[in-house]
């Protein structure tokens, strides 16, 4: 990782950032279940591991590869 | 940095036409893009080996979809 | 864990630099034994927070992290990146990038490729909500440094994302000159702001380096 960060830079961005709270976290995908004494912390996903997994109809198809069924 | 090895890749004028057009998309190089690429489908193939289905959502349609790897 | 490139964190006693290292690639015994130095500090906090009745809806969002666990979620798994920072022996700092799955929000460049900090968290013995007087500071500016660079390696022109935690918000907003698109979309149920940085911002962050 190529990074040069000078001194005066450091400091000037030391005397902004304080003693302030830096975290970052990925929101989880379901409530927290509070009894857990450790949660699972949550990669990166779209909103769709929150959905129930509806029975999808699959579509014959003649070409190899992916297959896709739109259903509501 | 991780030490690199160079490959020839050859693809089809329609491979190329869609890695281009994408490249122009995303405003990436093609190598960049196919990198890109090689890490989607890790994480996809992963999911998929441990029994996850891949489902597209469209929220304002209200419509679910299975992608289906065969 | 693999070479490191040097670094300065701030150390508040004595208002100055010392010497650091930026590591890459950390392995699962550099994560535990973070994880484990970080405990007694976690620990004691929930216990005080628990004494004091207070709501876990309320905890700070890190304290139930599992460091370990999510190591081996991701472990080889090209789109996830470590980072941790070292000084005076001891894990200063953890973050974990992802790199394929999220896209900008706003602006111009929605819909393009982001660095995406999946997690970012400062040692317990540098924050202000365990200690009363935290050891070293810059270590969220330097994460936040490493994501813009590894964004521009990436040809994703500097742009990163992430969710802040509620007590970390006016860093990301203020400090680092981030976006603040909001809560919920996607995550309805939780109260994270998400933040971006945009391609001018990140360019704005980098130059002030050269002033």
């Amino acid at each position: 990782m190529n990074i040069h960060l000078s001194d005066d830079w450091l400091m000037r961005k030391a005397k902004i950032e304080g003693k302030t709270s830096v975290g970052a976290g990925h929101p989880p995908i379901e409530s927290v279940d509070q009894q857990k004494p450790k949660t699972k912390m949550t990669l990166p996903a779209s909103s769709t591991d929150k959905l129930v997994c509806e029975e999808a109809q699959t579509l014959d198809d003649s070409a190899p590869g992916i297959d896709a069924q739109s259903k509501q | 940095m991780a030490i690199k090895k160079q490959m020839t890749l050859n693809l089809t004028d329609a491979e190329m036409n869609v890695l281009e057009l994408l490249c122009e998309k995303k405003e990436l190089s093609k190598t960049a893009l196919i990198r890109q690429a090689i890490k989607l489908y890790q994480l996809v193939d992963d999911r998929m080996e441990n029994g996850d289905k891949l489902i597209f959502e469209n929220i304002k349609k209200k419509e679910k979809l299975e992608l289906k790897v065969l | 864990m693999s070479a490191f490139t040097s670094i300065k964190l701030f150390h508040h006693d004595s208002s100055s630099l010392k010497p650091a290292e930026l590591y890459a690639d950390l392995s699962k015994l550099d994560v535990t034994t973070a994880e484990l130095s970080w405990q007694p500090y976690i620990e004691k906090k929930i216990k005080s927070l628990e004494s004091a009745g207070t709501s876990q809806d309320d905890w700070p969002e890190h304290l139930h992290w599992d460091w370990s666990q999510l190591r081996r979620d991701t472990q080889s798994k090209l789109a996830h990146q470590w980072y941790g920072i070292k000084c005076d022996g001891k894990w200063q700092g953890l973050m974990v990038l992802e790199t394929a799955l999220h896209r900008a929000r706003i602006g111009a460049d929605k819909g393009k490729h982001l660095v995406y900090i999946n997690y970012l968290a400062s040692a317990p013995w540098n924050l202000a909500e365990f200690v009363e007087a935290p050891v070293y500071g810059l270590i969220g500016t330097i994460f936040v440094r490493v994501a813009i660079e590894l964004s521009f390696n990436l040809e994703f022109k500097g742009r990163i994302g992430l969710h802040a935690l509620t007590q970390s918000e006016g860093f990301y907003r203020d400090i680092c000159g981030m976006t603040d698109v909001g809560p919920g979309q996607e995550y309805s149920q939780s109260k994270l702001r998400y933040f971006e940085m945009t391609k001018d911002q990140a360019e704005d962050f980098v130059r002030e380096e050269k002033q």
